[in-house]
């Protein structure tokens, strides 16, 4: 029997200071064993649990795509006894990562489909997965339109930099920036992102929406989907509880009979509505 | 298989063969009060558990504090092996039923829990049956009863009337799987088969005991819940509630836990300890935002957890009726009046 609690042993390759607060890293890690690396098989939209011997462990989204071989990022915030000891942490650092773990956005569904990615802030790691393995060459031609729009509170909080240009510059995506109010030496687009989803108004036919932000945002981002036609079954969100064993059976992020753990972290907001909003 | 009787003069040299033979877990005295499931190697640490144990005998499997793995500086040193050749001796049958249901907790979801399961696997359960409930169980108005076997391999009973005497008389032991009747004939040079009067009158103390148990009908129960999530009757029936976890700690399907890690120098171990969805920090975020920030709310996850989601989930309620909760409760509350209350709502 594997026993589901025991992490793989891993290596900090590099360390990417993401925000002018400093305080989100993005850690690349590779494995330290060649088998959990082949064993290691998710999807955009899966987590792990990062683990610190002495810390603990953490659950955090998979920033990097499986199109990206060969090691796994993720983007992690200073907030507490073990991400603070992460961020301190230099490249060559062990440490241990246990998963993937959860249900990956609905890839099965999407193909064929025109996708709408909506995301604000800190949220927006998964979808980084979810852009990269989307716009890998070997998979662009299995979905139609890619449309996406990012915001921030400002140009400082904006996560992978140089994968933004890009994404702005190429013609199989139509990707939007935004940050939330303006600032000097911002010439790019300004608006909360429900506001910009609704001028730039994406289609909803044969489309599926992809959401992940502060509840804030989530918010008041659903009426405008719902407005542009979009079904409650093709509203994508992925949920944040805390979590410890990251496998159902805990209890921590338990909400009606669901375990974002294990039954998520990606729901529809179809599924959503009929649960307590307990997350 | 016809069952055996265990006379009350070789219960010393079965618990010896049988503590020899396997780990044996039985009910001893806790200096906090009551009593606990222990590991025993004589009958003369037994202590008689009338009228149930403090703890359930979720402790025997999920034990209150558990190493999962143990550490040096940032490799994994040792992972302990589970033994999972264990005899579990006069466990209730509501421990024992209540047991079943963690095994799909831990052993569902696509993922196994190795700990659990593996002591699970090997484990023989040896049930006694109770001849006095007490005031506070409530078995069969939950599909259990006093003479229950679901999840019990072996069902132990008094021959006299009377299974909670000190020291226990004759036990008519009566296999209730292959695995218990395995477990019976191992030990048969210490037991003789039991006479067709002692085996019949098992069915009059059974009826007997249920008979003394008032049946509750929470029916209904679920979709009041459901339909009343922000009812102020959660408000009402919580407001003496002091969140000190209490019921969930002596649960027999409480299963909520927490990994920490312990370290002294570079080295140490990552644990699991119970917990509880009676404490705010249970769910606290990284953020600060707390999903169940009230304590209404951990109330209600509490119930509608056993009563409401554990139903659409494993088709059967959480709760076992063992009535550990309405005892341990320092402002007695009491489970059967909260739902009570709830299936009033209008």
């Amino acid at each position: 029997m594997k026993n589901p609690y025991l992490p793989m042993p891993v290596s900090i390759a590099d360390v990417t200071i993401e925000n002018d607060a400093r305080d989100i890293k993005t850690f690349k890690l590779t494995f330290d064993r060649e088998e959990d690396l082949a064993a290691f098989d998710y999807l955009p939209g899966q987590f792990a649990e990062l683990s610190l011997f002495g810390r603990g462990e953490a659950p955090i989204g998979i920033a990097s795509s499986p199109t990206e071989k060969g090691h796994l990022l993720f983007s992690v915030k200073r907030m507490g006894v073990l991400t603070s000891e992460l961020h301190a942490s230099a490249p060559g650092t062990k440490i241990g990562v246990r998963g993937p773990l959860g249900h990956p956005f609905p890839w099965e569904r999407l193909e064929g489909k025109n996708i709408l990615i909506v995301s604000g802030g800190f949220a927006f790691t998964t979808l980084r997965s979810a852009i990269t393995y989307l716009l890998d060459p070997a998979n662009r031609g299995r979905f139609g339109t890619i449309t996406a729009v990012y915001g921030a509170r400002e140009p400082g909080e904006l996560l992978y930099k140089p994968a933004l240009e890009q994404w702005e510059a190429s013609k199989d995506i139509a990707f939007t920036t935004t940050i939330d109010r303006p600032k000097d030496g911002w010439s790019g687009r300004v608006g909360l992102v429900p506001v910009v989803v609704k001028e730039i108004g994406p289609s909803a036919d044969n489309a599926i929406a992809l959401v992940c932000g502060p509840p804030i945002m989530i918010k008041f981002t659903i009426p405008v989907l719902v407005e542009l036609g979009f079904a409650k079954e093709d509203i994508v969100l992925s949920l944040e509880n805390r979590m410890k064993c990251g496998i159902g059976k805990c209890g921590r992020c338990n909400v009606g009979s669901q375990y974002v753990c294990l039954h998520g972290p990606v729901f529809t907001w179809a599924q959503l509505e009929k649960l307590p909003a307990e997350y | 298989m016809r069952p055996f009787v265990l006379e009350a003069r070789s219960l010393a040299p079965f618990v010896d063969a049988v503590a020899k033979a396997a780990k044996l877990f039985a009910p001893v005295a806790d200096p906090a009060g009551g009593t606990v499931f222990a590991e025993v190697t004589s009958a003369a640490s037994i202590a008689p558990s009338a009228p149930n144990t403090r703890l359930s005998v979720k402790s025997v499997f999920f034990p209150q504090r558990e190493v999962l793995l143990s550490y040096k500086a940032s490799a994994i040193d040792a992972v302990p092996a589970i033994d999972g050749n264990l005899v579990v001796f006069g466990a209730r049958p509501c421990d024992a039923r209540a047991m079943t249901w963690m095994d799909g907790v831990f052993g569902g979801g696509g993922r196994e829990d190795p700990y659990f399961v593996e002591r699970r696997r090997g484990a023989v359960v040896v049930a006694m049956a109770c001849d006095e409930p007490c005031p506070s169980c409530f078995c069969t108005s939950v599909g259990g009863s006093p003479y229950g076997t679901e999840g019990v391999d072996v069902l132990a009973s008094g021959v006299a009337t009377g299974t909670t005497a000190d020291p226990p008389g004759d036990l008519l032991l009566e296999p209730v799987t292959e695995k218990g009747a395995a477990f019976l004939v191992q030990h048969a040079s210490l037991l003789r088969p039991a006479t067709s009067a002692e085996a019949a009158a098992r069915a009059q103390r059974a009826r007997a005991a249920e008979a003394r148990m008032k049946v509750l009908d929470f029916s209904g129960v679920k979709e009041k819940m459901d339909a009343g999530f922000e009812s102020p009757a959660w408000d009402a029936i919580t407001r003496s509630c002091l969140g000190c976890g209490a019921c969930t700690y002596v649960c027999p399907t409480c299963h909520c836990f927490d990994i920490t890690d312990e370290s002294h120098g570079d080295q140490g171990v990552r644990i699991r300890t119970w917990d509880a969805c009676q404490y705010s920090l249970f769910t606290l975020h990284a953020s600060g935002h707390n999903p169940r920030s009230h304590r209404r709310a951990r109330m209600r996850q509490r119930l509608m957890h056993k009563f409401s989601y554990a139903p659409e989930t494993a088709a059967t309620v959480f709760c076992s009726g063992c009535g550990r909760c309405v005892r341990a409760c320092p402002v007695n509350l009491d489970i059967r009046e909260m739902l009570a209350a709830l299936k009033d709502l209008a």
